[in-house]
C-alpha cells in the first residue's frame, strides 16, 4: 500500500514537472503491477493535474508549462487507454465535449490549451479545430451526444459568432441538450450572460472547474 | 428616472439617466477620458473619485486595480460605474486622455524632388478678332501633352479668372501627375506649393506641413488619435465599425477632425492659407486607412482578414474630407495584405529597402508588431499582436512614450531610471518596460520563465510603481508574439538570422531601445549591433517621400503588390514556436 502511494505521488510529480518520460514509464509500471487503473488516474494522475492549476493561479506556471504538463498527462493516459479498453473497462469520462474556435476566427492557441486541460482532467474532448462553421458545432454535437460546446474567440468581431450559435441553437429547440461554455481574451462574464451561455471560463484552469461543476458528473472528484 | 452629476471643483453639473455608465455621460458632455481599453474595465486609466454618492463595491478587476495602484478606496472605474443615484466626482488628470505632443523622428535618405502636384504660371496674351483662339486651346498649347483631364470645377474658374479688360491676364495652373488640370490660381502663386504628410497611426497621429518647392518641413504637430475611444487596439476599432454602421462613420469623423485640427493649426501658425495646400498623403495600417475614408472593414473583421482595397489613385481632397484645397488630391499610401498597410509600405520606401542589396528585416513596432523579410528580390510580411503591451496599454503601470514615462531602466549600485521630459515618473512606456525586465532577469527577481521571484510578487520600480506577474506576462506575449514573427519569416524563406544583411527596426521606440536588453529578452534576435538600425517613424518619412517624389509613388505601389503575405496563426508551427518563445532568453 505504502509503494502504492508512492507510485501515485511519482505519476503527480512526472506530471507537475512536465517529465513526459516518467508519466509514461509509471503507467507502465501500474499496467505491469495489475493496478486499478480508475485509482491510477484518480489518485496519481489527475492530483498532479490539480497542482498544475494551482501553480497557474498562482503565477508561478505560464502557458508552456501547462502545455507541457497537459501532454504528459495525454501520453500516460495513452499507455493505459489500451487496457482499459481490452478489459471493457468503463471509460473514466466526466463527459463529452466539442470545442473549437468560432467561424471567422483562425486563432487557436487558447483554445489548444483549454482543450488539453479538459482532457487532462478527464473528459472526452473532440476539438474540431479553428474558424469552425456554427453549423459544425451542432452536427457534431448532436452526433456525439456531447454535454458540451464550448466555443473559443479571440477577436471581438468574431466573438459576436457566439452569440449566432446560441441563437440557432435556439431555433432548433436544441439550447437545452447542451450547455455551451464560451471563453477568448475579448469574451467577459458579462458577454457570456448577454448572450445566454452557460457559463464563461476566463482560461483553461477556470474552464476545466466550470465544466466539473455543470458537467454530468458533477459532483465527482 | 434622471441623476444629476457634478464635477468637482469647477461644479459642472450633467443629468443623466439612471443606469447609465459614467464613462458614457462624461464622454457625451466632452470629457475625454482614456478609455484605451474600449470600456472594458481591464486597464485601469479612467478612476474617477466618487466624492459623493453611492460607492457600489468593486468587481474583483477594479478591486485588483486599486489595490495594485494604491488608489484611494472611493474611486472607481468610469467605464464600470452605473449612475444609480446623484453625485459628486472628482475626475484626476490622470484619467483624461493626454493632450502633449508625442516623439517623432523621422529618417532622412535623398530622393530627387519631384512631387505629384506642379504649378505652372501662364501669361495668357488676348486672341485677337482674326484668330479668336479658345483659352483653353491657348492653355494646351503650352504643354507637350496636349491631352490633360481637366475638371469643371476649374474650368469654370479659368472663365473667371481670365481678365478681358487687360492685355494679358497672369494665371498659374495646377496640375496633378502630369495628368490632370485641377485648378487655375490668379497671378504668379508658383512660389506657394505646400503638402501634408500624415502618419495615421493606430496610436498616434503625426503630421507634416511640407513645402513641395523645396522638399522641406516646415513644421510638424503630433497628438493622439481621436478614435482611442473606441478602444485602443485595431480590433477594437473594427469591431465597433463592424458592429455598427454609425460607428464607422464616428471612427471617420474622429479621426478626421482630429487630422483637420493639426492641418489647420500647422497652416495658421505658419502664415499658409489652407487653399495653397493641395495634396495630403495618409500612411496607416489597413485598418486605419479604411476608417479614414469611412468604407466598411467587415472584410478585415473575420477570417480571410482581407481589404477592400491596396492601391488607390489619388482622390479628390473634398472626397477625402481633409481641410487643404478642396480641389486638390488626397492619396493614401497602399495597403499591402490583410492588416499590413500602408504604413509598412511608406516604411519600406523611407529606407528604402528594394534597393539595398542583400537580405534584411524590418521589423515596425506600432500597435501592431509588423515584420516584413527581404531574401534578395523577394519580400513576405506578416503581422504579429504585439503592441498594446510596448505602447503601454495592456501593462498596469504603463504609458505611452509622453513626458513622465519611464523609458530607460540601468542597474548601477541600485536601480536608476530615467523619463521622459525629466518629469517625475507617471508610468512606464515599451522601451522602460523592456530595460526593467532585463535587470529582473540579471538581479535574479524573475526567473526566464517569467515568474516573479521576490517574495512580494511585485517588481519595484519607484515608490509609487511595480510590475506585477500579469505585467510580465503580458510582455512575455508581446516579445514572443514578434520573436515568433521573425523566426516563422525566416523559416518560411529557408533562412536563419546569420544569413540577414541588416535589421530595421522602426516604431516610436526610436533610439532609445536597448539592443542588449532586447536580446536578452528575445524580442530582437543576437545579432551584429553595428548592423541594427533605429529608422524611427518609417511611416512618416515615408508618406513624405511619396509626397514629394512620383518616382517614389509608383515603386511604392509595385513593391506593395509583390510582397507576399504570411498568415501566422494558419501556421501549425505557430502555437509550438509561439509557446517556446515565450521564455525570456537570446536566440539567433
Amino acid at each position: 500500500m505504502e509503494s502504492q502511494n508512492r507510485l501515485f505521488s511519482r505519476m503527480a510529480e512526472a506530471i507537475v514537472i512536465g517529465n513526459k518520460k516518467a508519466a509514461e514509464t509509471l503507467a507502465g509500471q501500474a499496467l505491469a503491477e495489475k493496478l486499478d487503473l480508475h485509482e491510477v488516474i484518480e489518485k496519481g494522475y489527475i492530483p498532479g493535474i490539480q497542482k498544475v492549476g494551482e501553480l497557474w493561479e498562482k503565477g508561478e506556471y505560464f502557458l508552456p508549462e501547462l502545455i507541457t504538463s497537459a501532454e504528459c498527462m495525454k501520453a500516460a493516459m495513452a499507455v493505459l487507454k489500451p487496457a482499459m479498453e481490452s478489459s471493457h473497462m468503463e471509460r473514466f469520462s466526466r463527459g463529452k465535449i466539442v470545442i473549437g474556435t468560432i467561424e471567422g476566427d483562425i486563432h487557436d492557441i487558447g483554445k489548444n490549451l483549454v482543450a488539453s486541460m479538459l482532457a487532462a482532467n478527464g473528459f472526452d474532448v473532440m476539438d474540431l479545430g479553428a474558424d469552425v462553421k456554427l453549423e459544425r458545432f451542432i452536427d457534431k454535437a448532436q452526433e456525439v451526444r456531447a454535454d458540451f460546446i464550448c466555443l473559443s474567440a479571440l477577436l471581438t468581431t468574431t466573438m459576436l459568432n457566439q452569440r449566432r450559435l446560441i441563437e440557432m441553437l435556439g431555433g432548433r429547440g436544441l439550447r437545452e441538450r447542451f450547455k455551451v461554455l464560451v471563453g477568448g481574451a475579448p469574451v467577459s462574464r458579462k458577454w457570456a450572460a448577454d448572450i445566454g451561455a452557460d457559463g464563461y471560463g476566463e482560461n483553461a484552469l477556470a474552464a476545466v472547474r466550470l465544466a466539473k461543476e455543470l458537467g454530468p458528473k458533477g459532483g465527482r472528484p | 428616472m434622471s441623476c444629476f452629476l457634478k464635477i468637482l471643483p469647477e461644479g459642472r453639473v450633467l443629468k443623466a439617466g439612471s443606469g447609465r455608465f459614467l464613462s458614457d455621460v462624461l464622454e457625451e458632455a466632452g470629457i475625454r477620458l482614456g478609455l484605451y481599453c474600449g470600456r472594458r474595465g481591464l486597464c485601469g486609466k479612467c478612476f474617477v473619485e466618487i466624492v459623493r454618492g453611492p460607492l457600489p463595491s468593486p468587481n474583483d478587476e477594479e478591486r485588483s486595480l486599486l489595490a495594485r495602484r494604491r488608489v484611494p478606496k472611493n474611486f472607481r472605474l468610469a467605464c464600470r460605474y452605473r449612475i444609480e443615484g446623484d453625485i459628486s466626482l472628482r475626475i484626476p488628470a490622470e484619467s483624461l486622455l493626454p493632450q502633449m505632443p508625442v516623439l517623432s523622428r523621422g529618417v532622412r535618405r535623398s530622393l530627387s524632388l519631384d512631387p505629384a502636384i506642379k504649378k505652372i504660371s501662364l501669361s495668357l496674351v488676348k486672341p485677337d478678332l482674326a484668330s479668336p483662339e479658345a483659352l483653353l486651346d491657348s492653355i494646351w498649347g503650352r504643354f507637350s501633352k496636349a491631352t490633360l483631364h481637366i475638371s469643371m470645377e476649374s474650368l469654370r474658374r479659368l472663365a473667371r479668372l481670365y481678365k478681358r479688360e487687360s492685355p494679358d491676364t497672369v494665371l498659374t495652373a495646377v496640375i496633378h501627375a502630369d495628368r490632370e488640370l485641377i485648378d487655375f490660381e490668379p497671378g504668379d502663386t508658383t512660389g506657394r506649393n505646400y503638402g501634408i504628410a500624415v502618419d495615421l497611426g493606430t496610436t498616434t497621429i503625426v503630421v507634416e506641413l511640407i513645402d513641395l518647392n523645396t522638399g522641406k518641413t516646415v513644421d510638424t504637430a503630433a497628438g493622439l488619435n481621436g478614435q482611442a475611444k473606441y478602444g485602443a487596439d485595431v480590433v477594437s476599432r473594427i469591431t465597433a465599425a463592424y458592429t455598427d454602421p454609425q460607428k464607422l462613420k464616428d471612427l471617420r469623423t474622429a479621426v478626421v477632425d482630429g487630422l483637420n485640427e493639426m492641418i489647420g493649426s500647422l497652416v495658421r501658425k505658419n502664415h499658409i492659407p489652407s487653399s495653397a495646400v493641395y495634396e495630403a498623403v495618409v500612411a496607416g495600417n489597413a485598418a486605419m486607412n479604411h476608417l479614414f475614408l469611412g468604407i466598411s472593414i467587415a472584410t478585415l473583421a473575420v477570417s480571410p482578414y482581407h481589404a477592400v482595397f491596396s492601391v488607390i489613385p489619388a482622390m479628390p481632397a473634398a472626397e477625402s474630407g481633409l481641410a487643404i484645397n478642396p480641389l486638390g488630391r488626397a492619396y493614401i499610401a497602399p495597403n499591402i495584405k490583410s492588416f499590413v498597410g500602408g504604413d509598412i509600405a511608406a516604411g519600406l520606401t523611407a529606407i528604402d529597402l528594394e534597393h539595398r542589396t542583400g537580405n534584411f528585416l524590418f521589423i515596425d513596432l506600432g500597435t501592431n508588431g509588423e515584420i516584413v523579410l527581404k531574401k534578395g528580390a523577394r519580400f513576405t510580411t506578416t503581422s504579429t499582436a504585439a503592441g498594446p503591451a510596448f505602447e503601454g496599454m495592456t501593462t498596469s503601470c504603463g504609458m505611452l512614450a509622453l513626458p513622465g514615462a519611464i523609458f530607460k531602466a540601468e542597474y548601477k549600485d541600485r536601480l536608476t531610471v530615467e523619463t521622459i521630459a525629466g518629469q517625475p515618473a507617471r508610468g512606464v512606456c515599451g522601451t522602460g518596460l523592456i530595460d526593467l525586465i532585463a535587470v529582473s532577469l540579471d538581479k535574479g527577481k524573475l526567473s526566464s520563465k517569467g515568474h516573479i521571484l521576490v517574495s512580494s510578487k511585485r517588481i519595484a520600480v519607484t515608490k509609487n510603481l511595480s510590475l506585477s506577474q500579469k505585467d510580465i506576462r503580458e510582455v512575455q506575449l508581446a516579445a514572443a508574439a514578434v520573436k515568433t514573427g521573425i523566426r516563422m519569416l525566416l523559416a518560411a524563406n529557408k533562412m536563419a538570422v546569420n544569413d540577414l544583411d541588416g535589421i530595421y527596426v522602426a516604431g516610436a521606440f526610436g533610439n532609445y531601445l536597448n539592443i542588449p536588453n532586447s536580446v536578452k529578452l528575445g524580442l530582437l534576435p543576437r545579432f551584429d549591433r553595428q548592423k541594427i538600425f533605429f529608422v524611427g517613424n518609417s511611416s512618416l518619412a515615408g508618406a513624405k517621400a511619396l509626397l514629394l517624389s512620383r518616382t517614389e509613388r509608383a515603386r511604392c505601389e509595385k513593391i506593395a503588390k509583390k510582397i507576399r503575405h504570411l498568415s501566422l496563426a494558419k501556421d501549425v508551427e505557430f502555437q509550438k514556436m509561439f509557446v517556446e518563445a515565450l521564455e525570456f532568453k537570446p536566440w539567433n
